[in-house]
């Protein structure tokens, strides 16, 4: 962690953060911890409050929205996505972010937390190139306390099932030179079938699986943390040619670097970077990426997720600025 | 071979990074099965991920072939370029945007080619041509005469610097494949990235590479040199079901130009090719347009001593070359001997019982034959003795069944037996315990549904809404399951079952569920002759990796469940009911009702 | 798109100048004007010099390709589209592309007839506005269209895309190319032959035929509504008693032979030409635009022009199959000529 990112209580975060909210933007999901943060916010009055849904997932999304909509009453405004139309979704984001850099906001708010890796990633990049440079963008992000929570055995629990699409994060296409090698970079997760699968699927003569850590160890998530670890350890035995290496999970901005590191033990190879764990670091995918367009992002959809038991939220949320490179 | 100098001679290697000597040593020929791969013409091949597609495509390119023929490489029969499609190669996202703005077509076109160009260049630029006195001089021509024409024609050539310092033919092919990588770079960077920050449509200003105007007269100009075989060059386009909708329409009309005199198409697919439709609007279709081979249907019932006898061949050169051991496969894999005598004194207590009741010889061996392994199953189940509840799936020819004639799937089974094996002994693994093949076997099975499942509650009724098409398949495969179990321990005369088919035409829905399944690897697609024999019926073959988790004999079947369309929606929906149905359907003696007959309207 | 009695380009270059609405077309641009200005440009410093750089290059001397020429080839486009439904009908967007093809569609000839369909490129991309952004895709879809007409390749429309979409405006590609092709067919007509040099024996010799084929040729009709092309010819009675030098290309190698030929025979080989070019054409054209047969007349004058010599019709439509030769199965499917049934058998033999 470094003074770019910093952890605090959820309670706290009115205070934490600068001024006024012109813009608070969400997503909504069946995971309560999109609730959360929101609660916290409402309490600065946001001029607007733009939350994301994916109207496909309706049936699961839809309860949460319900609350947030309430929420917010008259600043409320629903920005309607499809998690199977990535194109669409672009558009539509990208329409809503030239809006708001047309009426030059001093201060966005933004809860990572529930949005997909993708479309997180999309709104990244939109903030990123078409904000004015002077608008102060804030991202927060809400830890788990426990994943898969009605499950103790740690051997069974799961947060998704199966393989679905694997497709390029629309704006990070990377360029696919065929005479090149491929390296595989996942930053690997809870998920390690969805791994398996992938590393199976993109058959890369170069793998690194990325293991997420925390420079200060958290007693409330100590367990996630241990059970990431075993399920790395567990890949890397069964598939012995794969490269390792640590990237931080509380600072995009390290997790960056480590990135491009493990990037340059490998000249001169087709870059595709698989953002599985939480979205501080995927954050940090996206930052790296973004001003090496030669990566390429993917997302891995998954054929279900456990929407009943997928997190139970912890206190502590990390915020970061958005920094754009000169 | 020592413990330690030993490899794993099942591990998985990716076919691009085997080398030369290596991947013919393990290779076991199966052209002679499969002709038409190799011989002049467009060529499909389907087949799930782990058949052998990729393998075969190793073994064609010009290193193998080679040293397999011993010639040189002007004489081969095919020159073949390998292009491997992955996920996210061609098919990327942003390129999706291009659908109802810009040129789809020709932007995918120029994406594509440019593609395909930097594997034919780089191809060219890695072979050994030092026995060919005049390869440098022709390569340098045909750089001058017409490669630097066709980049200008496409509109590159404000970044054309004509280079005159070739030192061999190889360098000229790297200059190629580099600037084709360059206007790949610059149409990404120039073009894609701003696709996705523009609401509005943008001009494309840069230049294209179209297949008649730059890929094919390269092509031709190519065949032309004295070192290339004569023959078309083979493009071996591997895993094409990840090219978007507009490029496989794209592909599908180079296949239908007929321009085989120039270029062959080997196009491998996992089953999920979106189209055979063409860009110009025409379909191309077998066998006037193309050739098409699914691999695992060439090794059904009829055809399945074939891929028995090709499985035996790979494995014992595997064990050989890579384990140092001279060993059969069957002895390597050995079934439990104390469930086969009893199943073979089982077999003699049936045949004598038959006869006993007036049979013919003929007939009490073949009821013994079917009935056996059914008869002993329902035995273990209700007495508990032997194995207790569990039946034995070891050994090389049941290996080989639950490996549902995909190669890769008996690779990776036996290559985790081999880790256990290895972890639990001391010595070189010489071959897999019977304790150890069956503990994998019951884990993998288990792992083959569950790591893309979640176990649906099977007393459940699945509200529709919640309800998505992968829930489904596994209700189906789970519903299909337990009816074939049920069947397997019944008493009917036909009991052993691991297809089903019907005649009606299914719901959407239906398609949907059945098409993933296929896609994922759970059912093999068919067909077979309908029951009143005027036509062919669909008939799906439930993968035998699940015949350990539903207590099946793989080895042994030929059974298939007539199922009407309606009865697979309750398969898919309501669990509880379909095996009530089923239950039903084997306490009437498998007599399905044929419901539309009460239909009958009169007026 | 209501023709109003107007040729197609007549048509095109008022479209909603007084709106100045240009949402049918991308950009909202005013292509109208954009196609104006081109045209102009082509017919001021291109088309007119059409002919005389392919006889430098070729020494040939072809029929007019030059301004005139590009004037019958809309007409005849505009005479083949004048019938279709409205809701099938071109769209301004398509209309600018297959004018834009026509235009641009013999231009490669100053550099060579051969493979001029190939040459109009570079010359066409020193007339364009350096302030205009040249559009690559929407000029490869117009090059690929006048492309198609010719070449040595018979095939080339089938390899065009069925619905290119360019823009966000879908353009009927092959439509536009069998337009493009078979009204240029149908353009070669009287108005093209060099009829002064022709009257004063100074054509090269071998391209004689092909004048006097022109020229007496004196009116093509078209007539969409009864699905019918009329095409009609005057030849004086002397030019019937003399043959003409042609140069063909004979057997399979090829080879380059100069006959002896009559005007009438030249008259049915060319209509028989167009016969099979409205074949061809008519797979690409349907169901937008039916022609089903084409009606010849040829009409003799007389030296003594008080005698009438009675006028020979004949009809050129699909009919029933009579007699099949093998031949024929080799010229539409030739890889076949190495299966014939002597080949299956001695393939199949044994090896010794």
């Amino acid at each position: 962690m470094n003074d770019k990112s910093r952890y605090i209580k959820i309670t706290d975060l009115p205070e934490t953060l600068p001024g006024d909210v012109d813009y608070f933007i969400t997503s909504a999901s069946y995971e309560n911890r999109c609730l959360l943060v929101a609660n916290e916010v409402n309490n600065l009055h946001p001029k607007n409050v733009i939350v994301c849904c994916n109207m496909n997932h309706h049936w699961y999304n839809g309860k949460n929205l319900e609350y947030l909509k309430i929420l917010f009453g008259d600043s409320f405004s629903l920005l309607e996505l499809n998690s199977k139309l990535p194109s669409q979704n672009n558009d539509t984001l990208l329409v809503k972010i030239i809006s708001i850099a047309e009426s030059n906001p001093e201060h966005i708010v933004i809860d990572i937390t529930t949005f997909t890796h993708e479309t997180l990633l999309i709104l990244f990049r939109l903030l990123y190139t078409l904000l004015p440079v002077r608008t102060k963008v804030s991202f927060i992000y809400l830890e788990a306390s426990d994943y898969s929570w009605n499950i103790d055995n740690i051997e069974e629990k799961w947060l998704s099932k199966g393989i679905g699409e694997i497709r390029s994060i629309i704006g990070y296409p990377g360029i696919f030179n065929p005479s090149r090698n491929t390296h595989l970079i996942i930053l690997v997760g809870f998920e390690s079938d969805r791994t398996i699968k992938l590393i199976e699927r993109y058959d890369s003569t170069i793998v690194s699986l990325g293991l997420g850590i925390k420079s200060t160890p958290n007693p409330n998530n100590q367990s996630i943390m241990d059970i990431a670890r075993k399920k790395h350890e567990l890949l890397v035995n069964q598939f012995p040619h794969v490269k390792v290496f640590n990237f931080c999970l509380e600072t995009p901005f390290d997790t960056k670097e480590s990135i491009a590191k493990q990037i340059a033990l490998y000249p001169d190879t087709n870059i595709v970077i698989a953002a599985m764990n939480n979205k501080i670091s995927t954050i940090g995918a996206g930052m790296l990426a973004i001003n090496n367009f030669e990566i390429q992002l993917c997302y891995v959809m998954a054929y279900q997720y456990n929407t009943e038991y997928y997190s139970k939220p912890s206190a502590d949320c990390c915020i970061f600025d958005l920094v754009r490179s000169v | 071979m020592s413990r330690t100098e030993a490899q794993n001679p099942f591990q998985y290697q990716t076919p691009e990074s085997i080398k030369t000597d290596d991947a013919l040593s393990i290779f076991v020929d199966v052209f002679k099965d499969f002709y038409h791969v190799i011989n002049n013409g467009n060529t499909f091949i389907h087949g799930p991920r782990g058949s052998g597609k990729s393998m075969m495509f190793r073994i064609m390119k010009s290193d193998c072939q080679i040293k397999k023929l011993g010639i040189g490489l002007s004489e081969l029969p095919f020159y073949a370029i390998h292009i491997p499609v992955k996920d996210t190669s061609l098919r990327i996202t942003d390129i999706d945007k291009l659908e109802k703005n810009y040129g789809a077509i020709y932007l995918n076109e120029h994406f594509m080619v440019l593609y395909f160009s930097i594997c034919l260049f780089d191809t060219l630029a890695k072979e050994d041509f030092s026995r060919y006195d005049t390869a440098k001089h022709e390569a340098i021509e045909f750089y001058k005469n017409v490669l630097l024409k066709r980049f200008k024609l496409a509109g590159w050539s404000e970044y054309l610097h004509e280079r005159s310092d070739f030192t061999s033919a190889n360098q000229v092919f790297e200059e190629a494949r580099n600037i084709c990588a360059e206007m790949q770079s610059a149409f990404t960077r120039n073009f894609i990235v701003k696709i996705s920050l523009n609401p509005t449509v943008i001009t494309y200003e840069g230049p294209l590479c179209l297949y008649s105007d730059f890929l094919l007269p390269i092509v031709k100009e190519i065949r032309m040199f004295t070192f290339i075989p004569s023959s078309p060059l083979y493009f071996m386009v591997d895993d094409a079901d990840e090219l978007n909708l507009t490029q496989t329409q794209i592909l599908n009309s180079w296949v239908s130009f007929r321009s085989t005199s120039d270029i062959c198409y080997k196009v491998s697919t996992q089953l999920k090719y979106k189209t055979f439709f063409a860009s110009t609007g025409s379909k191309i279709d077998a066998p006037h347009d193309f050739y098409e081979i699914d691999l695992t249907e060439a090794y059904t019932s009829d055809h399945k001593e074939k891929y028995n006898r090709n499985v035996k061949a790979i494995i014992e050169k595997r064990l050989d070359v890579m384990g140092g051991l001279k060993i059969t496969a069957e002895n390597y894999f050995p079934e439990d001997e104390k469930q086969a005598k009893e199943i073979a004194s089982l077999k003699s207590t049936l045949i004598k019982q038959q006869k006993e009741s007036g049979k013919e010889d003929k007939a009490a061996y073949d009821y013994a034959y079917r009935y056996a392994t059914s008869e002993y199953i329902k035995i273990l189940e209700k007495t508990g003795e032997g194995h207790g509840h569990n039946y034995s799936y070891a050994g090389f020819t049941s290996l080989v069944h639950l490996s549902s004639n995909i190669i890769r799937n008996f690779l990776d089974l036996a290559s985790k037996m081999y880790v256990s094996t290895y972890n639990n002994i001391t010595e070189p693994v010489e071959f897999i315990p019977v304790n150890i093949q069956n503990a994998q076997i019951e884990e993998y099975s288990s792992w083959f549904l569950e790591s893309n499942f979640e176990r649906i509650i099977s007393d459940q009724r699945l509200d529709k809404q919640q309800l998505t098409h992968h829930k489904k398949l596994y209700n189906l495969i789970d519903s299909l399951g337990q009816a074939f179990s049920r069947f397997f321990k019944s008493d009917l005369s036909e009991r052993r079952m691991f297809s089903f088919y019907f005649e009606d035409e299914p719901s959407n829905e239906v398609e949907c569920v059945l098409k993933i399944g296929v896609s994922t690897g759970y059912f093999h697609r068919s067909s077979k002759s309908n029951k009143t024999g005027t036509g062919r019926a669909k008939l799906y073959v439930i993968n035998r990796m699940l015949a350990p988790l539903y207590r099946l004999d793989p080895v042994s079947f030929s059974g298939y469940l007539f199922l009407k369309a309606d009865k697979l929606e309750l398969a898919m929906n309501n669990q509880k009911e379909f095996l009530k149905y089923i239950e039903d359907r084997i306490g009437k003696g498998n007599k399905e009702q044929d419901d539309s007959q009460l239909k009958l309207d009169l007026n | 798109m209501n023709l109003h009695n107007q040729f197609l380009d007549e048509w095109f270059v008022s479209y909603n100048q007084v709106d100045n609405d240009f949402r049918a077309f991308p950009f909202n641009y005013n292509y109208p004007v954009k196609y104006n200005e081109l045209s102009n440009k082509l017919t001021a410093w291109v088309h007119p010099f059409v002919n005389n750089g392919s006889m430098l290059a070729d020494n040939g001397f072809l029929t007019d390709h030059g301004p005139e020429h590009i004037k019958t080839v809309i007409k005849r486009a505009t005479q083949l589209i004048v019938e279709m439904l409205p809701k099938e009908r071109l769209t301004p967007y398509e209309v600018y592309i297959l004018l834009m093809a026509i235009q641009v569609h013999d231009v490669g000839n100053i550099i060579s007839r051969n493979g001029h369909e190939d040459n109009s490129a570079p010359i066409v991309e020193k007339l364009i506005d350096p302030l205009t952004p040249w559009d690559r895709i929407e000029w490869l879809a117009i090059f690929d269209i006048a492309r198609s007409h010719g070449g040595e390749d018979k095939d080339k429309i089938s390899k065009l895309p069925e619905k290119n979409p360019i823009h966000g405006f879908e353009v009927r590609s092959q439509l536009l190319a069998a337009i493009l092709k078979f009204a240029d067919e149908l353009a070669e007509d009287s108005s093209r032959a060099a009829r002064y040099l022709l009257d004063h024996q100074q054509l090269p010799e071998l391209s004689v035929i092909f004048h006097e084929y022109a020229l007496s040729l004196h009116s093509v009709l078209i007539k969409a509504k009864d699905r019918v092309i009329s095409m009609h010819f005057t030849i004086n009675e002397d030019l019937l008693h003399i043959t003409f030098k042609k140069e063909i290309k004979f057997g399979p190698t090829k080879e380059k032979r100069i006959i002896d030929q009559h005007l009438i025979d030249e008259i049915y080989l060319r209509t028989l030409k167009t016969h099979y070019e409205r074949l061809y054409c008519m797979r690409f054209l349907r169901p937008y635009i039916n022609i089903d047969k084409i009606v010849v007349s040829i009409n003799v004058n007389l030296n003594d022009i008080r005698k009438k010599f009675p006028e020979q019709n004949y009809l050129l439509i699909e009919t029933g199959i009579n007699d099949i030769h093998m031949d024929q199965i080799f010229e539409i499917c030739p890889e076949l000529k190495e299966w014939t049934g002597v080949a299956y058998s001695e393939k199949l033999k044994p090896v010794q």
